[in-house]
């Protein structure tokens, strides 16, 4: 069953082109490639869930028959109330939870048949930014944030800029080198959110990610993430926000209705 | 880069034993003491096996004579006994050297012959046998030939008691081993348990691990070194006391306990470094086994 959905297929493969906003400068080079992509074929798409069920024992079904296709390049936002099956559904999309039927496939790769060692290489791809925070607590905002550069082994010089880099637009810069124990709710969603965009992602999935940020904050958060976007991330985030997507002019919406994929 | 990493590495186990020091305590003592135990049994065993081939060879049967033997039967069954191919050695020993022997075996407790009128002992031949003649049916079919000799009123041979002995220490050895795979069981479980609670109390950091692909040496690997130190240290800190105090029993404990911890220097030595190893393999394998069933990977369907 690889049919894709024809209500939520992305723009990209309709002939829309994405659009590109930006306001920071940031070289991308073949060294701040994400790594570990080569086993994937690159598709238009980014990211496909197919006819997607999930359900927990004891509990009723929590996505019934939910499509979603984004391409590359694309910015969307999934909105629904809480309790609508968003986290699940960006769990499922990551391949962080199985799924019970159905497939999410991931630059051309269904997501839950990979082998691990495929499925760390999509993770390398990745930045997600989750709802609890989910920082390194005994370790400081720096190295949190440079943490996704250790794991896919990126060389010294490149872990120093992009830090630098990142706690510069995100704020951060008076708190680097504080431990992550210590920060407020906000500052470890904000250090949450730098360190998913540390390792240069193909593909941005947050989950409520300026859900404890102040109003500034939310600003700041959102134009970093549209300099990402300008230069080529897809960005999917899930909120119960709507104004949120009314901030990012061209973005998708689509909402969680009783565990199916409406857009909007 | 890589020594970055295992700089990492390194941090991350011994948060994972520092990070929560007391359940990290409370596991290495009774690790210690787990061990201390395994320790003594195996010792143990290592020297009652080593001290009961020496009771079976210095053992030797000892012919008490009639009183009313003559001098020329007496000298025909020493030439019986000098002539019989199983026997390596023929003692004479009059009733006085007898008793003198009975009084050194004695030691502290000779005053219970004090009173006693001589002769205690009569006339004894000790005869020790070839080593080819170890075994209980063949030393039985020559000590029936000298039952035979009319000069010889008793035999005695401690074979009953090394009967007793070995049925004695069959019976231990089963206990002994069982106990020692209980307690291998009571350490995996500890060293389990003590992962277990590491892992709950770092699960955030963990899912963040597994949001970043970085499971393995990231996520696992911490935790098997967990194992790792608390098996080993366990096994230091408790078997190698065990294994030293067998070793000094031999010196300090009085006869005949003394007799029967004997144990070489280098199989002590041995011992120690083969439970140090032992704790360490089980400490990997609980870690491993902690790791797998309460860590937050290996959710995401196949």
């Amino acid at each position: 069953m690889t049919e894709s959905c024809p209500s939520t297929k992305s723009k990209i493969e309709n002939g829309e082109t994405p659009r590109t906003t930006g306001a920071f400068s940031w070289e991308r080079t073949a060294d701040h490639e994400p790594s570990g992509t080569g086993a994937f074929s690159m598709s238009r798409a980014m990211v496909q869930c197919l006819h997607l069920h999930k359900s927990h024992p004891g509990t009723g079904p929590i996505l019934q028959n939910a499509c979603l296709e984004i391409g590359k390049g694309e910015w969307a936002f999934l909105v629904g109330e809480t309790g609508s099956g968003k986290t699940t559904l960006l769990r499922l999309l990551t391949g962080l939870e199985p799924v019970s039927r159905g497939q999410v496939i991931f630059a051309g790769k269904n997501l839950h048949r990979a082998s691990p060692k495929e499925r760390a290489a999509v993770r390398h791809a990745m930045g997600l930014v989750p709802q609890e925070p989910k920082l390194v607590s005994w370790q400081t905002v720096s190295q949190n944030i440079a943490l996704p550069l250790y794991v896919s082994g990126k060389d010294n010089a490149l872990i120093r800029e992009r830090v630098q880099r990142l706690t510069t637009l995100l704020n951060l810069q008076p708190r680097k080198d504080v431990l992550c124990s210590r920060l407020s709710a906000g500052e470890k969603q904000v250090v949450s959110v730098a360190r998913a965009l540390a390792g240069d992602p193909l593909l941005l999935v947050a989950d409520d990610p300026t859900a404890a940020l102040g109003p500034l904050a939310v600003l700041n958060v959102l134009d970093v993430l549209k300099f990402f976007h300008a230069r080529g991330t897809t960005i999917l985030i899930a909120t119960r926000d709507r104004t949120l997507a009314q901030q990012v002019p061209g973005s998708r919406v689509f909402a969680l209705q009783g565990g199916e994929i409406v857009e909007e | 880069m890589l020594e970055r990493r295992y700089r990492y590495l390194a941090q991350s186990s011994l948060r994972g034993v520092g990070g929560n020091w007391f359940a990290s305590s409370a596991a290495l003592a009774a690790l210690t003491l787990c061990f201390f135990l395994w320790g003594l049994l195996a010792a143990g065993a290592l020297a009652l096996r080593q001290s009961l081939p020496l009771w079976w060879t210095s053992d030797k049967a000892t012919l008490y004579l009639l009183p009313e033997s003559s001098e020329e039967e007496q000298q025909r069954l020493i030439r019986f006994l000098k002539g019989a191919s199983e026997i390596a050695e023929v003692r004479i020993l009059s009733s006085q050297e007898a008793k003198k022997r009975l009084e050194h075996q004695l030691g502290g407790w000779k005053q219970i012959l004090s009173g006693i009128e001589d002769p205690i002992l009569p006339t004894t031949i000790e005869i020790a046998f070839k080593p080819k003649v170890r075994h209980g049916e063949q030393i039985e079919a020559v000590l029936d030939r000298v039952r035979r000799q009319p000069a010889v009123e008793e035999v005695f041979y401690g074979k009953s008691w090394v009967e007793r002995i070995e049925s004695a220490t069959s019976g231990l050895r089963l206990a002994g081993t069982g106990l020692m795979y209980l307690l291998a069981l009571g350490i995996f479980f500890i060293i389990l348990h003590a992962v277990k609670s590491s892992v709950e109390s770092r699960r955030e950091e963990l899912e963040a691990y597994e949001i970043l692909g970085a499971t393995f040496l990231f996520g696992k690997v911490p935790f098997y070194v967990q194992g790792f130190l608390l098996g080993s240290a366990g096994a230091l800190m408790g078997g190698v006391p065990a294994g030293l105090l067998v070793l000094r029993a031999e010196k300090v404990m009085p006869l005949p306990i003394s007799g029967m911890v004997t144990l070489d220097l280098w199989k002590g030595v041995l011992l120690m470094l083969g439970l140090i190893l032992t704790g360490a393999v089980l400490g990997v394998g609980g870690g491993w086994l902690g790791a797998r069933l309460y860590g937050p990977w290996g959710r995401v369907s196949s």
